[in-house]
């Protein structure tokens, strides 16, 4: 998993000396795509999880 | 991929929402703008130049405000005059055939208005249909309609989130795929990467990076899945 705080300052450390909105933009909307991706990287562990340990396997 | 967003707009350069969504993109090569209007302000269309144009872009967006729940007239007679049947139908060799319709409409009213018993008492994608049978006519898949609601009302963090989601609808080539807004995102990371200095690329590899690592991580998880679903069904 990311870690979150990691990544949002290296966002905001790019941001502070980014002139172009659009830049700043697509910066800060990064922070949001990695929350996504992170989200589904448990469900879908959490989902193979509950796969593999289902009881109609024993 | 190509993308020609073709304004219809009466008032376009007074207009702030069109204002902000020419400059979400401006620095964009691959999109082109066409403001109807502008080049034709008695609606005299040059059909055969018109034509020619569509047939450059894989992607052909509708841009314009709602105003009684449908286009400015200047689009309707656009595609009356533009759209002639030998050139749009798909089972007559119409060269639209395998393109992409999309649909940016602005609104005046909260988008919740656009409900079943709601104050507009229909919803956009409803409203938008004879765009969808156009575009079924022509062999051209339609996009998700991409309504931006009440502009003047937006904070400033609403804004941020409209203009990425824009260039997304007008660049991501596959539009309803996770996978592909992923790589959109890193795609859009390395064009601002290549104007940044020396000492603040190392920064945005290791962003970058570890983008690149959760989508790898995705694609992983989803094949194994894929896999044992398919053991499962056996």
């Amino acid at each position: 998993m990311t870690d979150k705080s990691w990544f949002d300052e290296e966002v905001d450390k790019l941001k502070k000396d980014e002139t172009s909105f659009t830049n700043r933009a697509l910066l800060e909307h990064t922070k949001c795509l990695i929350r996504e991706q992170d989200k589904r990287i448990q469900q879908l562990q959490d989902e193979l999880d509950g796969r593999t340990w289902s009881p109609d396997k024993w | 991929m190509k993308t020609l967003v073709i304004i219809a707009h009466p008032k376009y350069d007074n207009s702030m929402t069109q204002g902000f969504l020419k400059s979400c993109q401006k620095d964009i090569d691959s999109v082109d703008w066409l403001v109807l209007n502008r080049e034709y302000p008695s609606y005299n269309f040059d059909v055969i130049k018109e034509q020619e144009r569509l047939s450059k872009y894989e992607r052909i967006v509708f841009q314009f405000p709602l105003y009684w729940y449908s286009a400015p007239a200047i689009l309707k007679q656009y595609e009356d005059d533009v759209l002639t049947r030998a050139f749009t139908y798909k089972n007559e060799d119409g060269v639209l055939n395998g393109k992409e319709l999309g649909i940016v409409t602005t609104l005046g009213e909260p988008i919740y208005h656009y409900h079943d018993g709601h104050n507009e008492a229909f919803t956009i994608d409803e409203l938008m249909k004879p765009y969808h049978a156009l575009a079924h006519k022509a062999g051209m898949k339609f996009l998700p309609v991409f309504s931006i609601s009440q502009f003047n009302y937006l904070t400033e963090h609403e804004k941020v989130s409209l203009l990425v989601k824009y260039r997304n609808y007008l660049t991501n080539s596959h539009l309803n795929s996770f996978k592909s807004k992923q790589l959109w995102y890193i795609e859009q990371l390395q064009l601002i990467r290549q104007n940044l200095k020396d000492s603040k690329k190392n920064s945005m590899d290791m962003l970058i990076d570890q983008l690149q690592n959760n989508y790898d991580k995705l694609d992983e998880l989803n094949w194994e899945l894929s896999m044992i679903k398919k053991e499962e069904d056996e």
